[in-house]
């Protein structure tokens, strides 16, 4: 009896510990997360909601809204501009993509491998674009791409090809082609500062034992260098892949679109259906914005399946 | 006790979702006027008044009855363009001066009309602005305007004008400017305080050091004209493609002055104003043909799709093109890239075949008019709608036209002495009227179209800009298109 009775006040005890441990917790995970998480659902999630609903009405933002069922829906799968559009994406999905990453690969490796002295001031100067406002890279593409005092055929004429005050955004066959460098330039820098933070992991002692076996660095790259790095290099292209579909401020600011709608992306298109000069329909736009976000579910998904999951462990 | 993770996100996801709930449905639709939250409405000795300007007597100003003592301040939302903002400060500090228990609290911004449209969907009175300016135009100032969001200025027609009694505004501005100024349902939502001239603009000095007629005075002089240009290796006509609506300052007007030819103008007015056969009158058909026409000969820049309007612009100034389709506030705007020796000169395209037919000149009158936004206290709008009738007082006038606005008052506009005080390039506008048998118009219309349909339609007219003044697209299969577009607007909305 002692010794149930000098049991029976230690349970007590030990569920007042547990308990008091367990309440420790959960205002730690409501302090830690609840903020951001509140954020998240209130600009993030609530907002999109709301545009799931807006998609179904006809609204200007000014007069009472019409609801009109599936009405925009149908109209989008109607719409030339729409599928216009989604073709100029897909120019820049596949071209950006590709044309950032392996420039990328090559010049991480470059400044990771051979070990110049100067490799942080290099990393600076690639990285600069990243920190400079849209806006910026924008106006100065535009200038370099000025007929008449434009640097790029400034730079043509030094080697005698005169092209009579070529304006490079201002014909549909060089306009789409002309925003890929500044969309490139302005995210490399970006991509080799996390290849080269990702490159730095892999022992070197991998490095040694291929030099040893006579491995050029082409060989090194390809055989040691991508394959650890893979899920990297996967991931990245999912960001661009998806970062390319929906942005559309270099469109904006250098071409608004034009000449005549050959550089118009989806997410231009949208936007001036809802904010343009000449029309005000929240509700088709929001239709095109839900189309969108399907798309990008989709190109997700796709690009999850396609893409290579292999990757060498050391 | 079980906190796992699971319930907890559970439980936080239902908190914040009515949460978010409460604020989606708190902002609501305020249909009654705005209170008075501090910012308007206060009396001298600290009380809320709200009253509508009610007060003992002595205590108002006798010109308008309102109160001396009652603290009000009015948001103004200022749209910051080509003219600038110095007109607006002038017109403010000589305003407060006059009425010291007025202030105003400004956010001034080029792209106001983006903060307004969403401030506008928010519908929260309290937060929208007194007043707004200038001219929220276009297609969604139309639409708010005819639901009846702002305050009906049609009164102040039959006010007197501050500095001159006995002078009803009516009768003080510039014949026609009742007609020109953009009506709702037949009332006025803004009163015009200045007018812009669009068309095209040159540098005179230029003209004349190369020879070229300034004054071309009918269509086959005009493009002869042109020709000359395009042989001494210069771009006739430049216009930013970035925003090709650009092209329609030096065009649109032009469907008047076929329409006056044909004697069919009036017709023709109340159609255009409706929106009816915006792209089939042969008016209409017959100037977009004469743009293709233009284009295939080579009479538009080059490149003209890369160019935003500084671009163009500055083409102008730095002589790499003749003429710049854009609006008479251009001088005001390029006025710190101006070269010494510039000479503003101004010219409409005659359409004319003969001299003695009118050149139509499109001007917008309502560059700077204020809106006033229709939910908000009664003491606030009637202040407001004081300050727009000080902006047709003289010293004002004089003031915006040193910025570029034209003045409308009848007595200033026709004293040639107060002329000379006009920016080069108002002042080039009205010699050439003067010259030319000219005819100011307006091409606002009084209606506007918010389905998809109408913004296709717009848009592929848009489009077209860039093709036909390049002279690779007949426009009149592409206005077809866009007409049947508009047909099915107009039969949905009856």
């Amino acid at each position: 009896m002692a010794q149930i009775g000098a049991s029976v006040p230690a349970t007590p005890k030990k569920v007042s510990t547990l308990s008091k441990r367990k309440v420790q917790t959960t205002i730690f995970i409501l302090l830690a997360l609840g903020p951001s998480y509140c954020g998240y659902l209130l600009f993030t999630l609530y907002p999109n909601i709301l545009s799931a609903y807006y998609s179904l009405l006809e609204w200007n933002g000014i007069t009472d809204p019409k609801f009109v069922w599936f009405d925009n829906y149908k109209y989008l799968f109607q719409d030339e501009y729409v599928w216009r559009a989604l073709g100029h994406n897909l120019i820049l999905m596949v071209t950006v993509p590709i044309l950032t990453i392996i420039p990328s690969i090559f010049l991480a490796y470059l400044l990771n491998v051979k070990g110049y002295k100067e490799s942080p001031l290099y990393k600076v100067i690639y990285f600069l674009p990243n920190v400079l406002a849209v806006i910026v890279i924008a106006l100065m593409w535009s200038f370099i791409y000025d007929g008449s005092n434009g640097l790029l055929n400034a730079i043509l004429n030094l080697f005698g090809i005169d092209n009579n005050d070529f304006y490079w955004l201002g014909s549909k066959k060089t306009a789409i082609w002309a925003l890929l460098p500044p969309l490139i330039w302005g995210g490399v820098g970006f991509y080799v500062v996390i290849f080269m933070n990702a490159m730095k992991s892999i022992p070197p002692s991998l490095y040694e034992a291929a030099i040893l076996d006579g491995a050029s660095h082409m060989t090194r790259l390809r055989k040691i260098t991508i394959p650890l790095i893979n899920p990297i290099v996967r991931i990245s292209t999912l960001f661009l892949v998806l970062g390319v579909f929906k942005g559309f401020e270099i469109m904006l600011i250098m071409t608004n679109g034009g000449p005549a709608g050959s550089t118009e992306v989806i997410g231009l298109y949208m936007f001036n259906m809802a904010f343009g000069k000449s029309s005000h329909n929240y509700g088709y736009a929001s239709a095109i914005g839900m189309f969108l976000f399907v798309v990008l579910v989709i190109a997700k998904l796709l690009i999850d399946r396609l893409s290579s999951k292999d990757h060498a462990e050391f | 006790m079980n906190h796992s993770p699971k319930k907890l996100m559970a439980g936080m996801l239902a908190i914040v979702l009515m949460f978010t709930l409460l604020v989606g449905c708190s902002g609501g639709n305020n249909n009654t006027p705005a209170e008075n939250k501090g910012n308007t409405g206060e009396k001298g000795n600290g009380g809320n008044s709200g009253n509508g300007g009610n007060a003992a007597e002595g205590e108002v100003y006798p010109e308008n009855g309102l109160s001396k003592t009652e603290k009000i301040t009015i948001k103004w939302g200022y749209w910051e363009n080509g003219y600038g903002r110095a007109w607006m400060d002038h017109a403010v500090e000589k305003f407060t001066e006059k009425y010291p228990n007025v202030t105003f609290d400004i956010t001034s911004s080029p792209v106001i009309r983006d903060l307004i449209s969403t401030k506008m969907a928010a519908k929260n009175d309290d937060d929208m602005f007194d007043i707004i300016s200038p001219s929220f135009n276009g297609d969604e100032g139309t639409i708010a305007q005819k639901a009846g969001l702002f305050e009906d200025m049609s009164d102040l027609w039959e006010r007197d004008v501050p500095d001159a009694p006995g002078l009803k505004l009516k009768d003080a501005v510039l014949d026609n400017t009742m007609e020109y100024a953009q009506k709702i349902d037949g009332k006025f939502y803004q009163i015009p305080m200045g007018a812009y001239a669009l068309g095209l603009f040159y540098d005179k000095a230029f003209f004349k050091e190369k020879g070229w007629n300034e004054n071309p005075k009918n269509y086959d002089e005009f493009l002869a004209l042109m020709e000359t240009i395009k042989n001494d290796g210069i771009a006739p006509i430049t216009y930013p493609g970035v925003y090709a609506t650009y092209i329609n300052f030096a065009f649109l007007i032009k469907q008047f002055e076929l329409a006056d030819k044909a004697g069919n103008i009036e017709q023709y007015t109340k159609d255009f104003r409706q929106g009816i056969n915006m792209y089939s009158a042969p008016e209409v058909k017959e100037y977009w043909t004469r743009m293709y026409e233009m284009g295939k000969k080579g009479y538009f820049v080059e490149g003209a799709a890369a160019l935003n309007h500084t671009q163009s612009q500055m083409q102008l100034l730095q002589h790499k093109a003749a003429l710049a389709s854009t609006g008479d506030w251009v001088e005001n705007e390029m006025k710190d890239a101006i070269p010494e020796g510039f000479e503003w000169g101004f010219m409409a395209i005659p359409f004319v075949d003969v001299t003695q037919n009118k050149v139509w000149v499109e001007n917008g009158i309502g560059a700077g008019s204020l809106m006033i936004w229709k939910n908000k206290p009664e003491n606030v709008k009637k202040w407001a709608k004081e300050f727009a009738l000080f902006l047709m007082t003289n010293d004002i006038q004089a003031v915006n036209g040193e910025n570029g606005i034209s003045p409308i008052r009848k007595d200033f506009a026709e004293n040639e002495a107060n002329l000379a005080k006009l920016q080069a390039a108002p002042k080039a506008v009205l010699e050439y009227v003067k010259n030319n048998n000219g005819q100011f118009a307006t091409g606002v219309r009084d209606v506007a179209f918010a389905s998809p349909d109408a913004a296709k339609a717009t848009k592929m007219i848009e489009e077209l800009i860039i093709e036909v003044t390049a002279g690779k697209k007949d426009p009149l299969p592409v206005l077809e298109e866009a007409d049947k577009l508009m047909k099915k607007v107009l039969e949905s909305e009856k």
